[in-house]
């Protein structure tokens, strides 16, 4: 059931009444801000992850405002909008952010179907988008839709591959989050990587968005008797998967995508995880100086390293300042739209050099694959030890 | 083989439907409410357990005892707050109660959202009975077996005192007629207030055990609430065990249908018989007395 | 203020949407059957309407006819299967029908975008939400005054009494259904052009305890308190949204239980109003001429 009961009474009217007031008191920002819409995830049934892709977002925005990095006293102002992800709402905010002509950009959606819904309404307003998280393939569309996703199926793929050449598992069989196109774009991503490497495929065990108990879904999976396990899944799914399985026996080889690499997915599954590889593209521990000094400060502020989830919130936030930058003198819907779309490569950020293809974000160079150690830290995963037990 | 291992994931995840189930009966069947609320009370009694083991560092038993209160103490709270206010002043009240019972689930849930971070939540490794039975080739989980063996015990306890007792006559004659339960010398106030701890104790405890294999959140109660309630409609509300029979059965169809058929129409399938069910016989499969008719 | 005008129009179509929603319920409660179905038939209309625009180029004013037309067909037979259900039974079936209505809009991909979804092409306008539900509300301002309004509050206040005065009691209850269903269709297809995209969720729970919030709290023994309670419960929370943030859902619930308890006939309750004004002064009020076949007692 979707979460947000979109009601609100009287009492609203008051808080209305006394915000209005107290807008009217603070006049108008000043003329040196540019503001940038930011629809965020903070409520809903994806707010675990929405609250660290805010965090990143916003420590970018704070740290490029610190540093002046848009140059003769210019700030970013985050316009924040609550679109708990669910398509309805953040189209509805998607629309008020389009009717204010000072908002030149928008930084949005985590979800396929919600960046879809927004898609249409911040192009038909010649607005410039930056989808920060969705992961369903062809969703960006230059000049008006940039996405600076890390594609998880490019790392999926190599850590497929990776899987096969070292682990060499005679067979595998795979979970998925069936009504979820993003997820079956990972999935895909996946089986393309274990393509002709001998490795036996025993199909694909579906499962749904919505689903909670997964004892069935662990009965067929461990039914195929397969040697390793693929888990395409969203977070909470993946997580309990991973815990019936391990509950029920299955002593296999587990492969997993980026959903299981937060902090918050760790303390839910506890041991459960350990050694069970994952692909993300920002690990602090192989990080450059900047993606050091970004781990670092996230650290301090937010007391949790940064996940790839916080890393994505960062790098959408940085590519539309950088856009906001080159912009030039006058910034506007369509000098931001010129300067996002021709972008083509960014030096010194934290996943290091990242380049741009049609409106897609690419940085293969930083794709480490990961894995939690018992007890809760991220390391590097080797084939030889944590993936065998 | 594969067949039988299902059927007792089936089993398994039917027991927490049906301990729902029962709770939503009995609430339906002797103060005709249909109480939205039902489902965060599942979701409070899962929080408050994954607090007991895990910061409080309480045993797994203590865990679902602890569940099962706070489902009763959220239970008879509601009922106070929400129900108790309408049932005084008297007529129709199926509308009202309908609307204060969405009043409560929002606010509860949102509580639990705030209270839990919105963080997906799950009973650390140890905390929970780790057995795993092994037999002919199948692999049951001790928390299965518990599962199973709770809900048959709290159908049937319930059953008891809604049959047997002096106590469990008052609630039947509340729902039957308030009027002539006071007649008859029933405290209808005593009566009402121990159907609600009743329904809550059990709505918690499935709380628990649908939380104790699976990562949780606030949204817990949610899932439970939907296929609670057609389990309750398809297994008939008068009774207890025809409660209970639903809940199983859903959870067999369930988690049969994603095996052999489809996942994508285990939902269908589950809402369809709903659906058939009411309108071929609203008063559920098994024929049952009614404790009250509207 | 360029952006506080942007969000106050898109309450006021909000609302203006909603308002259609809770006729649809409005409707069938006046004939005594607690129904949510509304849902399904906005969802029915929504989903075929986009279809239609999606595939065959269809504009708002034929969407809205085919809307309503998907949303009538289906209330008539639904309405054959259910009506006959008390009471309770009939509440707890049109829940079922809600669930039953999400599996087939999530598995008939093809026509309905499936889980993902659809963006919806045609965009509605203020002007034209005011017209749609200007001529919803003449439709039963004037069926309050027609012989179907006084059968069908006979039929709400006690169905074994009309049926002795020889009210069809399951005919009137039957057109109450369809007539729904047609409001329900039609605003699907008013909500539809408002979220711009439609998915399984659009049409779920949520919107099903709202429309009955709108109707409940606004006033369930007169069509305009659905009006009002749109304006209240749909229209308002798409402009406070901007100034609340974690929480609100707990206020929400506190302001429902508030207002069913205190103001259990609603915002526009005829009832109270007479007896006020039977205590004080007569007091003019906008529905008293139609007042005496509405008043619930």
């Amino acid at each position: 059931m979707a979460p947000s009961l979109r009601r609100r009474g009287p009492l609203g009217v008051l808080i209305t009444v006394a915000a209005l007031l107290a807008s009217a008191c603070n006049g108008d920002t000043q003329s040196g801000d540019v503001k940038v819409g930011f629809i965020t995830a903070l409520t809903g049934p994806v707010a675990f992850a929405g609250q660290t892709f805010a965090h990143g977002t916003e420590l970018a925005v704070d740290q490029l405002n610190q540093e002046g990095y848009l140059g003769s006293g210019r700030k970013i102002e985050l316009v924040k909008k609550e679109g708990a992800e669910t398509p309805a709402r953040a189209v509805e905010q998607a629309k008020q952010l389009a009717g204010d002509q000072s908002v030149v950009g928008t930084i949005c959606c985590i979800l396929s179907p919600t960046a879809g819904a927004v898609k249409p309404i911040t192009t038909a307003a010649k607005m410039p988008l930056d989808i920060y998280g969705a992961t369903d393939l062809g969703l960006e569309k230059p000049p008006y839709v940039v996405r600076t996703t890390t594609m998880p199926q490019d790392a999926n793929k190599s850590l497929a591959q990776k899987v096969a050449q070292q682990v060499r598992p005679a067979s595998v069989a795979y979970a998925v989050t069936q009504d979820n196109s993003g997820w079956v774009s990972q999935l895909k991503s996946f089986q393309e990587g274990f393509a002709g490497t001998g490795v036996r495929d025993l199909g694909t065990v579906n499962t749904l968005a919505a689903q909670t108990d997964f004892s069935g879904a662990a009965g067929q999976l461990m039914a195929k008797n397969p040697a390793a396990v693929v888990v395409a899944c969203l977070q909470q799914s993946s997580i309990s998967l991973i815990k019936a399985l391990r509950s029920r026996g299955y002593n296999g080889l587990i492969v997993a995508s980026e959903a299981i690499g937060s902090p918050g997915a760790y303390k839910a599954a506890g041991g459960a995880l350990a050694g069970i590889p994952f692909p993300v593209y920002f690990f602090a521990g192989k990080a450059d100086a900047q993606g050091q000094k970004f781990a670092q400060t996230y650290k301090a502020k937010y007391g949790t390293d940064p996940d790839d989830y916080a890393a994505q919130g960062y790098i959408a936030a940085y590519t539309m300042a950088t856009a906001i930058k080159n912009a030039g003198k006058n910034v506007t819907r369509a000098s931001v739209t010129k300067a996002l779309s021709s972008l083509k490569q960014l030096d010194g950020t934290i996943y290091g050099t990242v380049g741009f293809q049609n409106g897609q974000l690419h940085a293969p160079e930083s794709i480490v694959h990961i894995t939690w150690t018992k007890d809760g830290r991220q390391t590097e995963w080797t084939p030889s030890g944590a993936g065998k037990s | 083989m594969l067949f039988v291992q299902q059927l007792i994931n089936g089993l398994a995840l039917g027991a927490v439907y049906a301990l729902f189930a029962v709770g939503f009966g009995v609430v339906f069947s002797t103060m005709r409410i249909l109480n939205l609320a039902q489902g965060v009370y599942a979701t409070w009694g899962a929080i408050f357990a994954y607090w007991a083991v895990a910061h409080a560092g309480l045993p797994f038993a203590v865990a679902c005892l602890v569940g099962t209160a706070i489902g009763a103490v959220a239970a008879v709270a509601v009922d106070q707050v929400a129900f108790q206010p309408l049932r005084s002043r008297g007529g129709e009240q199926l509308l009202g109660t309908i609307i204060t019972s969405v009043a409560l689930w929002i606010s509860l849930r949102e509580a639990a959202s705030l209270a839990t971070g919105a963080a997906p939540l799950g009973f650390p490794p140890g905390t929970v009975p780790g057995g795993l039975i092994r037999f002919a080739g199948l692999r049951v989980l001790a928390t299965q077996v518990i599962a199973v063996v709770c809900a048959i015990a709290v159908t049937a306890v319930i059953h008891v005192i809604l049959r047997h007792t002096r106590l469990g006559a008052a609630i039947r004659a509340v729902g039957h007629d308030r009027g002539a339960a006071m007649l008859g010398g029933v405290n209808p106030r005593v009566a009402i207030l121990t159907a609600a701890a009743l329904a809550g104790a059990a709505t918690g405890l499935a709380g628990v055990f649908y939380a104790d294999g699976q990562t949780f959140t606030f949204g817990l109660g949610d899932g439970l609430l939907l296929q609670g309630f057609a389990a309750v409609v398809i297994g008939g509300m008068g009774d207890v065990r025809g409660a209970a029979f639903g809940g199983f059965a859903i959870g067999v169809v369930q988690v049969l249908s994603a095996q052999y058929i489809s996942n994508s129409f285990q939902d269908a399938i589950t809402f369809g018989l709903l659906l058939v069910v009411l309108v071929v016989r609203p008063r559920g499969l098994l024929k049952t007395v009614e404790l009250g008719r509207a | 203020m360029g952006q506080q005008l942007t969000l106050l129009i898109s309450a006021a179509e909000f609302a203006l949407a909603g308002a259609v929603l809770a006729l649809s319920t409005y409707m069938t409660l006046w004939a005594g059957l607690l129904s949510f179905a509304t849902v399904s038939f906005a969802a029915v209309g929504a989903f075929f309407a986009t279809h239609l625009m999606n595939s065959a180029g269809l504009g708002l004013w034929p969407a809205l006819l085919v809307g309503g037309l998907g949303g009538g067909v289906v209330a008539a037979v639904t309405g054959l299967l259910l009506i006959r259900l008390a009471g309770h039974w009939l509440a707890l079936a049109t829940v079922a029908l809600i669930l039953v209505t999400r599996v087939v809009v999530v598995n008939l991909g093809g026509l309905t975008g499936g889980s993902q979804g659809e963006v919806v092409p045609v965009e509605v306008h203020l002007w034209q939400l005011i017209v749609v539900l200007g001529v919803a509300c003449l439709i039963l301002a004037r069926l309050a005054r027609s012989r179907f309004g006084t059968a069908a509050v006979a039929t709400r206040e006690d169905p074994t009494v009309a049926a002795t005065m020889g009210i069809p009691v399951r005919r009137v209850q039957a057109v109450a259904f369809v007539i729904s269903g047609v409001l329900g269709g039609v605003g699907g297809v008013l909500q539809a052009g408002l979220l711009r995209y439609i998915d399984p969720d659009s049409f779920y729970i949520d919107l099903a305890v709202t429309v009955i919030a709108c109707v409940v709290l606004g006033g369930a023994y007169h069509w305009f308190g659905s009006v009002i309670g749109a304006v209240v419960f749909t229209g308002l929370p798409v402009y406070v949204n901007q100034f609340i943030g974690q929480g609100q859902a707990i206020i929400d619930g506190a302001l429902l239980l508030i207002i069913m308890i205190w103001l259990p006939g609603g915002l526009v309750d005829p009832l109270r109003w007479r007896r006020l004004r039977d205590g004080r002064r007569p007091a003019p009020t906008p529905d008293k001429r139609r007042e005496p076949a509405e008043v619930n007692s």
